[in-house]
């Protein structure tokens, strides 16, 4: 399974429509058994969500988002957790050990009720 | 007892700070938020319990967090930052564009405590703006042009119709935007707008992505998956560049259109579906029924109510709008403070012919910006291929005498329109006539030639 998350340095990026890079993480059962980072640094938002169905992403977990491209990448079947921060290997470790990261690494405000 | 003034102090403080109509928030050295007013609640929908203590970043989600932050900025140099235009992400989600100002925290020995940021909701501001150049927009198409507000004027009984809309126009005319506005002024808004690339992907791709597939269809079809149609249930279904579907899917196209029902891939039940067809295309399909290479019988049935949306090049009144849409658009973006386009850059996109349309104007406004180094676009920072040649710079516009200015113009458009009088009328918003008695005035002397004869043309050999 891919799973992608939008990076800034180590953590997760606050904004996905205007950030720098990527995480692409392969899990394989429950273990993490590929990583990659990629640029997105010349990239529209619309070329970002066609990247991601490209790529084959099943799982996306991000921080703050606009709601219509969070609306198009569900649109594309694309498992969604939007509103997590903190930092993306521990999100990814939790992730991989069937935990709930929005209960866990939910950004600030009212976004519990967001559902993943 | 006297009563502990720096207590009454802290107390006046918090008073003033919650009843200001600005967002104030401070952070420590840590970038930990300190203090979060209750503008600040307000305007990114975030408490202030739940704010205080968090890093900043994860509270404001600006554009501007990642790459350039305004606070670090002013924590690293000691400069104050003062009116930045950037857009920060609420809590339901939505983009707010805001004006920020930044400066740093000094206790009374200048000891550096932390930095404060200040912001202004532009909400308002920007709707107003909205409103008053809503004379020549819809939604977020903006237009000027006669045919463009005829369009405008029919959208909401379009929308209201629920009938399949064909949507004609050329690369990078908008025509997914359209589809947008038709299916947010529907019944239909509450669900999806889904749209499909059928140009992109051949036949057997286009059926799965379409109808979806049933577990077993074929090899790797490990479990049912759910096509476009599905996903747009009670919603719209935007089909683009469907001129350019083969012949043999145009015939389960038709069928689907005509009974609303389809099977999966791999299925035996037909699925009745609930969703508004809007057709999009950048080639004119009557004549692809002509030429044989598309259906007439799939063209009536998707040729009920036709949008044709004028390219770029034919409503040139609407560069000047559209540049200031896109430079205002890019500036919340890319966190920058452009505040216009000088007149000689102005003048360089009024001419350019726009192959890739609205798309390509925004592409070069975006470049524009990043390039630029000053608060106005200057025509250095256009694509070199727009710059204008050494054989047409003359004076600087300002500096020239109406007359001059008209002649120059004139010339222009005749020398673009390879002297085909009225293309280059048409080019200058003139009638003919107008272009005839100008000429003449002026004194122009033009070649024994008139654009409209063919061997004449500088684009064919001789």
């Amino acid at each position: 399974m891919k799973v992608a998350i939008p990076v800034w340095e180590k953590r997760i990026s606050p904004v996905f429509d205007t950030t720098t890079h990527i995480l692409i993480a392969e899990i394989n059962g429950r273990k993490l058994s590929k990583k990659e980072k990629m640029s997105l640094e010349s990239l529209s938002v619309f070329q970002r969500i066609d990247l991601l169905e490209k790529l084959g992403v099943e799982v996306f977990i991000c921080g703050g988002i606009t709601r219509p491209i969070l609306d198009s990448i569900r649109s594309k079947n694309i498992q969604t957790f939007a509103y997590v921060c903190g930092d993306a290997e521990t999100v990814l470790k939790a992730f991989c050990d069937g935990k709930d990261i929005k209960a866990l690494f939910s950004m600030p405000g009212d976004l519990k009720k967001e559902k993943g | 007892m006297p009563s502990n003034p720096h207590k009454n102090f802290d107390h006046y403080s918090k008073i003033i700070l919650d009843n200001i109509n600005e967002g104030v928030f401070t952070i420590d050295a840590t970038q930990k938020i300190t203090t979060f007013n209750t503008a600040a609640e307000r305007i990114t929908g975030i408490p202030r319990e739940e704010a205080i203590g968090q890093l900043c970043y994860n509270v404001f989600r600006s554009n501007i967090c990642e790459t350039e932050c305004a606070l670090c900025k002013t924590m690293q140099t000691g400069e104050p930052i003062s009116e930045k235009m950037v857009y920060i992400i609420d809590a339901s989600g939505e983009q707010i564009p805001i004006s920020i100002s930044t400066a740093m925290l000094r206790t009374e020995n200048g000891k550096i405590i932390g930095g404060i940021e200040i912001f202004r909701d532009l909400t308002l501001v920007d709707k107003l703006r909205k409103e008053i150049e809503g004379n020549y927009s819809f939604a977020d198409i903006i237009s000027k042009n006669r045919e463009m507000q005829l369009i405008f004027d029919i959208l909401p009984q379009i929308a209201e119709s629920g009938s399949i809309v064909l949507v004609e126009g050329e690369s990078g005319t908008g025509k997914e935007l359209f589809a947008r506005v038709i299916h947010d002024l529907s019944k239909r808004k509450k669900h999806k707008l889904v749209a499909v690339n059928c140009g992109a992907l051949p036949d057997t791709l286009l059926e799965s992505e379409l109808f979806g597939y049933k577990a077993g269809a074929f090899t790797d079809a490990k479990r049912d998956k759910k096509g476009r149609i599905a996903q747009a249930e009670g919603g719209t279904i935007l089909l683009d560049e469907i001129g350019d579907i083969s012949p043999a899917f145009q015939v389960r196209l038709l069928r689907f259109l005509q009974d609303k029902t389809y099977e999966p891939l791999g299925s035996t039940e037909s699925v009745v579906a609930d969703v508004r067809v809007i057709a999009a295309t950048n080639k004119n399909l009557q004549e692809l029924v002509e030429k044989g290479l598309f259906r007439q019988d799939l063209f009536y049935r998707i040729n009920i109510i036709k949008i044709t949306i004028p390219p770029l090049r034919d409503r040139r009144e609407d560069i000047p709008h559209l540049v200031k849409h896109f430079i205002a658009k890019h500036n919340r973006i890319l966190g920058k403070n452009i505040t216009g386009i000088a007149p000689r850059a102005l003048d360089i996109l009024m001419r350019h012919n726009y192959p890739g349309n609205v798309r390509e104007l925004e592409n070069i406004i975006e470049r524009a910006l990043v390039l630029c180094r000053n608060k106005v676009l200057e025509p250095q920072n256009l694509p070199l291929e727009l710059q204008p040649s050494k054989d047409d710079e003359h004076l600087p516009v300002e500096s020239l005498p109406l007359k001059e200015l008209e002649k120059q113009s004139i010339m222009k458009a005749l020398k673009h329109n390879n002297w085909n009088r009225q293309a280059a009328a048409a080019e200058l918003h003139i009638h003919k006539t107008t272009l005839f008695r100008k000429i003449k005035q002026l004194g122009i002397k033009l070649p024994g030639r008139d654009g409209r004869s063919k061997s004449s043309s500088p684009f064919c050999p001789q």
